[in-house]
């Protein structure tokens, strides 16, 4: 047999293996399992489904005690509870009945939106009830979102208060933004919550430390005025000022660790967290998660499956008409294009690409230059060209029009927001593979006329 | 070619008349969104044993009527199950509740469902996302353009590119607002489809143009 044919065959035998591989798997048995040794495809929260938060508006109400001036009063209640003389209780509503209208609402929508994506959440949807304040979040299931889904219920008011006086030196008007840092010594490596402050909060800050300070009398007795640090009326320090802060920069130690990796992330991950709640600023409302659940996809299932048939139909039938007009050859890179489809999802699953929606459209668009790509190469061979001319015509042409679509993928895939990144990823890996491929299977496959 | 630059007139002014048609259909009508970016009520049943899908279908449709109806699995226990409809009334909600209670044994007093009225997804949400990436690789790609078709003129190149894609994706929109074709999930994505198609298109052309020129050169050389 010519050594030609036998090449093509076994070509055609690799094409057929991939296809194979890909599309049904190597499954191997592992106890009483059978199990697919390809991994799974990631699936992006479209497609897999979402972790669906309901948030409703806080109903409850809390008891504030008040003294004799009708001034709200921490000082009202002796050490078993009971109410001092002079003092009074009552119980007001958490959320005042006339900060429950629209634009606070929507306020609420815009705050949670920035937690979101400052906790790194890179694929979620936002929805709010206008008449009720209801809000849905839905998110793509991580580690980590039970945190972040928690965190949410935070007012996320930041104050810095006189720790006797209790009097509110800085609050959440004066930060301009805050975030986590770390800083490495020979000690080991200490995390900080880094709070920069604002025109207004810098000159604030930089007469607190001025007042709040240790001091020492005649006598040498030392007095330290300190102020306390609190998120949601919890204390996160107390601390006094070694020297003037003319920076506007407050930079509190979180935790510091010589060498455990573990300790120092989870340090971060709390400094990141409170970061967060005073970076999006203070909720106007206060609100709590009513459920938390795992919903599946909310897509018509019916739907993808009339895509899906109909996107094979248009393929299939686009095939036939290449081994139709271009015989032995349009057979053989018919078969090739199979391949192709087969070695990218192979591709996709190797490189843990997201998939999404938005990837889908980008591997139809690339089936369809794969497409494209073929068909010319069938045409230029059909014309009489040789093959590594032809290869040169098709190589040069198709990379000239294609270079927009890989600029595209390149930037998509450094975009954090996950439907982004999988078109980017998607067109990436399709082109790559693409363009190996076909000039193997060009070179591979085609007879010159 | 006075007979094609007829057609291209024609061309023009379909074009121009379907978009000022979406902008009108927009203004006039909003844009329609698919059931589960619209505000819609979601029915929450937690039956506390495992449902048949089919059956939870049938009875549904028999309570809620003929509509668009999109179930979703709570958690993986097939237990509970989201019931997402466009809008339903008290009573064909009360309806469904006697059903699913006769037909999973409930007890009377046991409350099982729960009704959600779900907001809607802005369509300015659903963009926001993709602005960024797209302001970077239009920039990119005409970049390219620029520098790759120069002898074919850099103005004519770069707004012919600009042009066609601001029109093709004011068309896109427009088709969508007049056909009434509802916004969802394959929205955006079909935008970038679009996108891609007329860019690489665009380059195409410019590819033939730069051919036709070094062949013209070589004529006169």
């Amino acid at each position: 047999m010519n050594k030609n044919v036998i090449v093509k065959i076994l070509a055609i035998l690799i094409i057929l293996a991939i296809s194979l591989i890909s599309f049904v798997g190597i499954y191997v048995k592992r106890g009483n399992d059978r199990v697919n040794l390809i991994p799974n495809y990631q699936l992006s929260k479209d497609l897999k489904g979402t972790r669906t938060a309901k948030l409703t508006v806080d109903a409850s109400t809390k008891e504030l005690v008040f003294d004799s001036n009708g001034n709200v009063s921490e000082d009202g209640l002796d050490s078993e509870g009971n109410l001092k003389e002079g003092y009074s209780k009552k119980d007001e509503p958490v959320n005042p009945k006339e900060n429950l209208k629209e634009e606070n609402y929507k306020l609420s929508k815009e705050i949670i939106e920035k937690r979101l994506s400052s906790y790194g959440v890179n694929d979620y949807a936002v929805r709010l009830n206008n008449e009720n304040g209801e809000i849905i979040v839905e998110l793509y299931e991580t580690k980590n979102t039970d945190t972040v889904i928690y965190n949410l219920e935070y007012f996320g008011e930041f104050t810095v208060n006189d720790s006797e006086t209790k009097e509110t030196l800085l609050s959440n008007r004066d930060v301009k933004s805050a975030k986590a840092v770390y800083g490495t010594t020979e000690v080991g490596t200490t995390v900080y919550l880094s709070i920069e402050f604002n025109k207004e909060g810098k000159k604030k800050l930089q007469e607190i430390s001025k007042n709040y300070i240790e001091t020492k009398d005649e006598e040498g007795k030392s007095t330290t005025k300190k102020v306390t640090i609190n998120i949601d009326g919890q204390q996160l320090t107390e601390t006094y000022f070694a020297e003037e802060n003319i920076e506007g920069l407050l930079q509190l130690s979180v935790g510091s660790a010589t060498t455990d990796v573990e300790t120092i992330q989870s340090y971060l991950e709390q400094a990141s967290s409170i970061a967060s709640l005073i970076d999006a600023g203070k909720m106007p409302i206060k609100y709590v998660v009513s459920s938390n659940n795992n919903l599946s996809t909310g897509i018509n299932q019916a739907i993808i499956k009339i895509c899906i048939y109909s996107i094979g139909l248009i393929i299939f039938v686009a095939l036939v008409y290449l081994c139709i007009k271009y015989k032995v050859n349009g057979i053989l890179l018919s078969i090739s294009y199979v391949g192709y489809m087969a070695l990218l999802l192979i591709v996709l699953r190797y490189t843990n690409v997201m998939l999404s929606i938005d990837a889908i459209c980008a591997f139809i668009t690339l089936l369809f230059a794969n497409y494209i790509f073929i068909k010319y190469a069938l045409k230029g061979i059909s014309k009489g060209i040789n093959k590594k001319e032809l290869v040169k015509q098709t190589y040069l042409r198709y990379i000239s029009i294609l270079i927009p679509v890989l600029l595209m993928s390149i930037v998509f895939t450094f975009m954090k927001w996950i439907p982004v990144a999988s078109i980017g990823m998607v067109l990436f890996w399709g082109l790559i593979v693409m363009f190996i491929y076909n000039y193997i299977a060009i070179n591979v496959l085609l007879k010159d006329k | 070619m006075k007979e094609i630059m007829k057609n291209k007139k024609v061309l023009y002014i379909l074009m121009a008349l379907i978009i000022v048609l979406g902008i009108i259909s927009i203004f006039v009508f909003r844009l329609n969104f698919t059931l589960m970016y619209s505000e819609h009520t979601k029915i929450n049943v937690y039956l506390g044993k495992e449902y048949n899908l089919e059956e939870i279908k049938k009875l549904t449709e028999e309570a809620l009527g003929k509509q668009e109806i999109i179930y979703q699995e709570i958690e993986v226990f097939r237990d509970s199950i989201a019931i997402n409809v466009k809008s339903a009334t008290d009573e064909q909600i009360d309806t469904l509740e006697t059903k699913l209670r006769e037909a999973y044994e409930i007890g009377e007093n046991e409350q099982f469902i729960v009704v959600d009225t779900v907001g809607h997804i802005r369509g300015r949400d659903m963009i926001k996302p993709y602005i960024i990436p797209m302001i970077i690789v239009t920039i990119v790609i005409l970049a390219y353009v620029g520098v790759r078709y120069l002898s074919l003129g850099l103005i004519k190149v770069i707004t012919t590119l600009i042009l066609r894609l601001i029109v093709s994706q004011a068309l896109f929109l427009s088709v969508i607002a007049i056909i009434r074709i509802p916004i969802g999930v394959y929205t955006i994505p079909l935008a970038i489809l679009v996108y891609i198609a007329v860019a690489t298109y665009t380059i195409a052309q410019n590819e033939n143009g730069l051919e036709k020129n070094k062949e013209n050169e070589k004529k006169n050389n």
